[in-house]
C-alpha cells in the first residue's frame, strides 16, 4: 500500500537513512563523551562587549525520516547586560538554539554538528586538583575564561550550567521535581555552586531569592511544587535561575504556558529583575509584544536560520526582511479594527528534512525577484547593528 | 486519613464477600458422592477422617440440600463460620484448617522474605543502569535477562537447578528443610536450614527478578524523560547526582508501593517451588491437600489467599499516599 | 493510528504539527511500525522462534510419521541385572556373579538413536514426536484462551467504558473481585470439579482454560475501558461529536484504531503467559493427562522419578526447552510490537 504513494519513502531509502544516521550519531556521541584537556575548549571572544557569541551553529536531529536541520547556521551575539529577544514561529529553531547553548539537546538523535558557542565565564580560579583557591578573605579567587560550549565534552558542562548560564523553561507545571520541597530544590543550587556552602547559607540565599521574585519565603519554602499555582512555580523557577547569580539567563518562552494576567506579572518580574541583576537575558518567545517590551536587541529566526537581527528600534521601526514585515503586520492591534482583515503570511514553512537551496521564504514572499531562485542569501549589513538575509538588500551595504 | 482508611477497609470487606461467593459457588459444583469417594480414599491411605469431621463439613457448607434456599442457608452458615475465623477441620490433618495454615506459613514466609530482599537489591540497580544507558550493550543484556526470567517455567528451572547443583554437583541438599540424619543445634541448625533453602531461594530470585527489573527500567525511563530532570541538569548537577537523587527518588514511588502490595503475598507460599524441593511450606501442603481431596483445607487456603491479596491492594494504596507527596488520602 | 501520524516529524524539532510539504517524502505509518519492529533483533529472533515452533508442531507430525503420539515402541528391550554375592570359604574369597536377563515388551527409556531421535520415555513413547503433539496442544490451547480473554475483555471493558454509570460500576467491581482470586489455587478447585465430572482426558485442558478466561479478562477489560474513557476526553473525539458523527462511526473510526495497538501487544504478551499457565497445570497433572502429550506433562514424571531427573535428561529437558522457546518467542514479539506501536518510544 505504501508503494503507490509517492509521498512515502521506500524501504530501501529508509534503510539508507538509518545507516547514515547511525554512523553520524555514533561519531557525534563519541565526540560529546570524549575526554579533553581544558585548553581544547577554551577560546577567544570576537568582541569584548559580548558575553555570548553563537557562530554558525548547526544542530541536527537524526530522525528515521531523514536529518532535520533544526538549527542550520545560526549566528548571533548577546552583549553584556542586555536583553536579546529571539523571535520566530514554532519550530523555527529558536528553542533548539538555546538548548544547544545549555547542551540540553537529547542525544543520540539530537546533536550539535558544527559551529561554536563562545561564552565568557566568570568562574572560581582552580588549582590542579580542580579545587577553588581561597583569596584570603571569605571568598575565592575568580577569573574570566572564554569557553567554547559546543566543543566542551558533556561531562565538563556542569561548569557552565546553573552557575554561568541559568535557564527558565516553558512548562512551570512539570519543571519542578514533585518529590522535593521548593526549599530543597532551591538550596541545591547554592550547594552545587558555592564551595563550602552550609545549610544555613543555602537557606538564607534561597529565601532572599524568593523575596526577590515576590514570594514570601515562609509560605513556600517548605511546600511541595504541586501545592503552588503555575505562576508561583514559574516565580520559583526564576528564583532558582537567579540563585547562583549567573551571567546569562535564558528564558525559553517563560510565559507561554501561563494565563494572560499571570503572564503580565511574570513579565513585570523579569523586567524588574533585568534592572537588578548584573547579567544578560536571552529571551525566547513567539510573542512580538513581549519582545518590544523587554528586549534591547532582536533576532528573527525562520526555518533554522537567522533572517534579520538588529536593535529593537531597527526591527520594529524599520524591518527589512519581508518575513519580519509580515510578522509585524499579522499582529492584531486595536487601531486596526476598521474592517480590514488581519494580515497573514501565505503558505507554510518548508519541511525541515528537505530544505531547498534557495531562500526558504521564497514560496511565501510577495517581493520575490529572479535572484531569489539562486543561492541562499547572505547576511547584509544595513546599519552598524542591523543585519538582514535577503536578496532585496544585496549591494545596499552600509558600513558606516 | 482515618476516614479514608475506614472507607477502604469497608470496600476490602465487600471484595472479600464477592470472593467468598465465588469460592462457595465452586464448592457447590462438586458432587457429594465425589467428596465421599475422596474421604474414603483418605481413610484407606491410613488417616482416619472421623465421621464427626465429615458431618461438621456437611453442616458448615450446607451440602446435600440443593434447593435455592438450602444453598443460601449454606452460604450464610459458612460465612458466619468464616467471620469467626473458623475454616473447618482438615480431613488429612484432623486439625482446624487455620491451625494447619499458621503452622506451615512460617517456612513459606522465610523463603519469600529472603527472596524478595535479594530480588529488590539486585533488580533495582540493574534496572536503573539499563534505563540510564538505554540501547547500550548493558541495556540489551539486562533486557534479555529480564525476558528469560519472565519466560522460564518455574518447575522446569527449579528441577534443572536441583539436578545440577544438588544431584550432579552435590553442593546442596536436593530437597527438604533439614537433614534428618543429623541433630544440629544453634548455629549449625541455622546453617543447615540455609543450605536447604539456597536453591529454592535462588530459583525464586532468578524467576522474579526479571519483572522487577523491567518495572524499574520502564519507570526510570519515564522519569528520565520528564521536565524536572531537564531542570536538574540545567541547574548544573552532575549526571550522577541527577540520576541518583532526582530520578531515583521518583522511581522509588512505584517500587515502594509495589513492595507494600507484596507484603501479604509473602505468606501465601510458592506452590511450584515448594513442590519441586519438597519443602513443607504452605503451598506444597495445599497442593497435597488438593491431590488428596482435602476440601476444607483448599477452601480455607483460597479464602486465606484472597484475604492476603485484598490486604495487599489496601497496603499499596496507603503506601502510595505516604511516599508520593502529590497524593492526598481522602 | 492518529498517534503514529504525529510521530512523523521529529518531536523535538517540530513542536507544531507542521503540514507536510508536497515535495517531501515521509515514512508511511505502516512502514514505520514494521520498520520499528524489525529494527530490534530480539523481535526478529522472537518471530523466528514462534514460527519454527508452529511449523514443528503442526507440520512436524505430517512429515515425520514414524511414530504416533500414543504409539508404543513394542520392539522390546532386554534388561540385564547383575547380582554379586561373595562367599568366604576357608579364607578364600569367592564371588558368585549372577546375571538375570529380563525381556520386556516395551522399549522404554531408550537413548537417542536413528530410530528415536530423542529416545523414548518411561512408557516407551517417542519423545521427539510427543514434543510435536505437545506443541499442538499448548499452542492451540493458548490461542483459544487468549482469543476468549480478548473477546470477553473487549466486550466487558467496552460496555463499561462506553455506558459508564451503574453498568461500569458493576463490571469494575466484578473485576476487582476476580483480581483478588488466587490463580493456580482456584484452578486446583476447578480441576477437582473436573475430576468429579468424568471429562475425557483429552478435553480437560480446554475446559480448564475456558474457566481460566472467566477470571483472566480483567486486564484486557481495564485496558479497553481506560482507553475509551481517555479517548472520550480527547479533542478529536469532541470534534467528532460536534460534527454529529454516528456512534458506529465514532467507535470504528476513532476508538478501535486507538485501542488496537495496545490490544495486539497485550495479546501477544498474554500468549506467552498462557503457555506458561498451561505447562504449569500439566506439570501439576491437572491439565493434559497421560497418555496424551503436553510439554508440561512430559516434565511431570521427574517430580516422582529421581532416576529420570538425573540420568535421562533426554526425557524432560527437550520439553522444557520447547516451553522456554515458546514463551520467550511470544514475549520478544510482544515487546517488539510494543516498542513499534508505542508512539512515545523513540530511539
Amino acid at each position: 500500500m505504501a508503494k503507490e504513494n509517492k509521498n512515502y519513502l521506500s524501504g530501501k531509502e529508509i534503510r539508507a537513512i538509518a545507516k547514515a544516521n547511525a554512523k553520524e550519531m555514533k561519531r557525534l556521541e563519541a565526540y560529546k563523551n570524549r575526554k579533553a584537556e581544558e585548553h581544547e575548549f577554551l577560546s577567544q571572544m570576537k568582541s569584548s562587549e559580548n558575553i555570548l557569541e553563537i557562530e554558525d551553529l548547526h544542530t541536527f536531529f537524526y530522525t528515521e525520516q531523514g536529518v532535520v536541520k533544526a538549527v542550520n547556521g545560526v549566528s548571533y551575539d548577546v552583549p553584556k547586560n542586555a536583553v536579546v529577544g529571539v523571535v520566530g514561529e514554532s519550530g523555527c529553531g529558536k528553542s533548539v538554539t538555546s538548548m544547544s547553548v545549555m547542551r540540553l539537546i537529547q542525544g543520540p538523535t539530537g546533536q550539535i554538528v558544527d559551529g561554536s558557542i563562545r561564552f565568557k565565564a566568570y568562574d572560581y580560579k582552580r588549582d590542579e586538583k580542580g579545587n577553588p583557591i581561597p583569596n584570603g578573605a571569605d571568598g575565592y579567587e575568580m577569573e574570566e575564561k572564554v569557553y567554547d560550549i559546543a566543543k566542551m565534552p558533556i561531562h565538563e558542562i556542569h561548569r557552565i550550567r546553573g552557575k554561568q548560564i541559568a535557564m527558565i523553561f516553558q512548562e512551570p507545571m512539570t519543571s519542578l521535581n514533585p518529590v522535593f520541597t521548593i526549599g530543597e530544590q532551591l538550596d541545591e543550587v547554592t550547594f552545587i555552586h558555592t564551595p563550602g556552602a552550609t545549610k544555613e547559607m543555602a537557606k538564607a540565599k534561597s529565601e532572599e531569592m524568593l523575596r526577590l521574585v515576590g514570594i514570601i519565603p515562609e509560605n513556600v519554602y517548605g511546600a511541595f511544587p504541586h501545592e503552588l499555582s503555575g505562576g508561583m512555580r514559574q516565580r520559583v523557577m526564576i528564583a532558582m535561575a537567579l540563585a547562583a547569580e549567573p551571567r546569562l539567563i535564558i528564558a525559553d518562552e517563560p510565559t507561554t504556558a501561563l494565563d494572560v494576567t499571570i503572564q503580565a506579572q511574570i513579565l513585570d518580574l523579569l523586567q524588574d529583575i533585568k534592572n537588578k541583576i548584573d547579567g544578560s537575558i536571552l529571551l525566547i518567545t513567539h510573542d512580538l509584544g513581549v519582545i518590544a517590551e523587554m528586549a534591547d536587541y532582536v533576532v528573527v529566526m525562520y526555518a533554522g536560520k537567522v533572517i534579520e537581527k538588529g536593535t529593537v528600534y531597527e526591527i520594529f521601526q524599520d524591518p527589512k526582511h519581508p518575513y519580519t514585515i509580515g510578522l509585524q503586520k499579522s499582529k492584531p492591534t486595536m487601531s486596526l479594527d476598521d474592517g480590514t482583515e488581519l494580515y497573514n503570511i501565505p503558505g507554510n514553512v518548508p519541511n525541515p528534512i528537505n530544505m531547498p537551496d534557495h531562500c526558504y521564504f521564497k514560496e511565501r514572499c510577495a517581493k520575490c525577484t529572479l535572484k531569489c531562485s539562486g543561492d541562499y542569501p547572505g547576511m547584509v549589513q544595513v546599519s552598524p547593528t542591523h543585519f538582514v538575509a535577503c536578496h532585496l538588500y544585496d549591494g545596499v551595504e552600509d558600513n558606516g | 486519613m482515618v476516614k479514608y482508611i475506614a472507607k477502604r477497609l469497608a470496600y476490602a470487606l465487600l471484595i472479600l464477600l464477592g470472593v467468598s461467593m465465588i469460592i462457595y459457588f465452586l464448592i457447590r459444583l462438586m458432587p457429594v458422592d465425589f467428596i465421599q469417594d475422596k474421604i474414603n480414599a483418605i481413610n484407606q491411605g491410613g488417616a482416619t477422617v472421623s465421621e464427626e469431621t465429615v458431618n461438621a463439613m456437611y453442616e458448615m457448607y450446607g451440602l446435600g440440600d440443593n434447593s435455592f434456599l438450602g444453598i443460601l442457608k449454606g452460604y450464610f452458615n459458612w460465612l458466619s463460620a468464616l467471620a469467626r475465623f473458623d475454616l473447618g477441620t482438615s480431613f488429612v490433618y484432623g486439625l482446624p484448617v487455620a491451625d494447619v495454615i499458621f503452622e506451615h506459613m512460617g517456612i513459606s514466609f522465610a523463603i519469600a522474605l529472603i527472596a524478595t530482599i535479594f530480588e529488590f537489591m539486585i533488580a533495582i540497580p540493574l534496572g536503573i543502569t539499563a534505563a540510564t544507558h538505554q540501547y547500550s550493550l548493558r541495556d540489551y543484556v539486562v533486557t534479555i535477562l529480564v525476558m528469560i526470567g519472565i519466560s522460564l517455567p518455574s518447575f522446569f528451572f527449579g528441577q534443572m537447578l536441583k539436578d545440577v547443583l544438588a544431584l550432579k554437583l552435590g553442593w546442596f541438599p536436593a530437597s527438604g528443610l533439614i537433614d534428618a540424619t543429623a541433630s544440629y543445634t544453634g548455629i549449625e541448625l541455622l546453617l543447615d536450614y540455609a543450605r536447604h533453602m539456597f536453591i529454592p531461594i535462588l530459583t525464586i530470585v532468578i524467576l522474579s527478578i526479571g519483572a522487577r527489573m523491567r518495572m524499574t527500567r520502564t519507570n526510570m525511563l519515564e522519569v528520565m524523560n520528564s521536565d524536572y530532570i531537564r531542570t536538574a541538569r540545567a541547574k548544573g548537577l552532575k549526571e550522577s547526582a541527577v540520576i541518583n537523587k532526582h530520578a531515583f527518588r521518583n522511581t522509588l514511588i512505584p517500587l515502594v508501593t509495589s513492595l507494600a502490595g507484596l507484603l501479604p503475598s509473602l505468606f501465601s507460599g510458592a506452590i511450584i517451588t515448594e513442590q519441586v524441593f519438597d519443602l513443607p511450606g504452605i503451598g506444597n501442603i495445599a497442593l497435597d491437600a488438593m491431590n488428596r481431596g482435602d476440601i476444607p483445607f483448599i477452601m480455607g487456603y483460597n479464602m486465606f489467599l484472597a484475604l492476603l491479596s485484598v490486604l495487599g491492594v489496601l497496603l499499596a494504596d496507603l503506601m502510595y499516599g505516604l511516599v508520593d507527596p502529590r497524593v492526598k488520602l481522602e | 493510528m492518529e498517534e503514529l501520524k504525529n510521530q512523523q516529524a521529529a518531536p523535538e524539532a517540530a513542536d507544531s504539527e507542521a503540514p507536510l510539504d508536497k515535495n517531501v517524502r515521509l515514512m508511511s505509518p505502516t512502514r514505520m511500525v514494521v520498520r520499528r519492529f524489525f529494527r530490534s533483533k530480539l523481535s526478529i529472533l522472537g518471530l523466528v522462534m514462534v514460527i519454527s515452533l508452529f511449523l514443528f508442531s503442526f507440520l512436524g507430525p505430517v512429515i515425520y510419521t514414524q511414530w504416533g503420539e500414543i504409539q508404543l515402541d513394542e520392539s522390546g528391550k532386554t534388561e540385564y541385572s547383575i547380582a554379586e554375592t561373595t562367599y568366604t570359604v576357608n579364607g578364600v574369597e569367592y564371588t558368585l556373579r549372577q546375571t538375570t536377563e529380563k525381556y520386556l515388551k516395551d522399549n522404554f527409556l531408550a537413548p537417542p538413536s536413528a530410530e528415536h531421535i530423542l529416545g523414548t520415555d518411561n512408557e516407551g513413547y517417542d519423545i521427539f514426536v510427543r514434543l510435536m503433539y505437545g506443541g499442538r496442544i499448548s499452542l492451540t490451547v493458548s490461542f483459544i484462551a487468549v482469543f476468549l480473554i480478548t473477546i470477553l475483555g473487549v466486550v466487558l471493558g467496552g460496555v463499561a467504558g462506553y455506558f459508564g454509570g451503574a453498568v461500569d460500576n458493576v463490571i469494575m467491581r466484578l473485576s476487582d473481585v476476580l483480581m483478588c482470586l488466587p490463580g493456580v489455587p482456584i484452578l486446583l478447585i476447578i480441576s477437582t470439579i473436573l475430576d468429579a465430572s468424568d471429562i475425557d482426558a483429552k478435553y480437560r485442558i480446554y475446559l480448564l482454560m475456558v474457566y481460566l478466561t472467566f477470571i483472566s479478562w480483567t486486564g484486557t477489560a481495564r485496558l479497553v475501558r481506560g482507553q475509551i474513557l481517555s479517548l472520550r476526553e480527547q479533542e478529536y473525539m469532541v470534534a467528532a461529536e460536534a460534527m454529529g458523527y454516528s456512534t458506529f462511526r465514532k467507535i470504528f473510526k476513532h476508538l478501535v484504531p486507538n485501542v488496537m495497538p495496545q490490544l495486539i501487544v497485550q495479546m501477544s504478551l498474554s500468549l506467552g503467559s498462557m503457555i506458561l499457565y498451561e505447562a504449569t497445570l500439566s506439570y501439576l497433572n491437572l491439565g493434559v493427562k497421560a497418555p496424551y502429550a503436553a510439554w508440561g506433562t512430559m516434565i511431570n514424571i521427574i517430580s516422582t522419578n529421581q532416576d529420570i531427573l538425573q540420568n535421562h535428561l533426554n526425557v524432560w529437558v527437550p520439553a522444557g526447552i520447547c516451553i522456554v522457546i515458546a514463551v520467550l518467542g511470544f514475549n520478544f514479539v510482544g515487546d517488539g510490537l510494543r516498542d513499534a506501536l508505542d508512539p512515545k518510544a523513540r530511539r
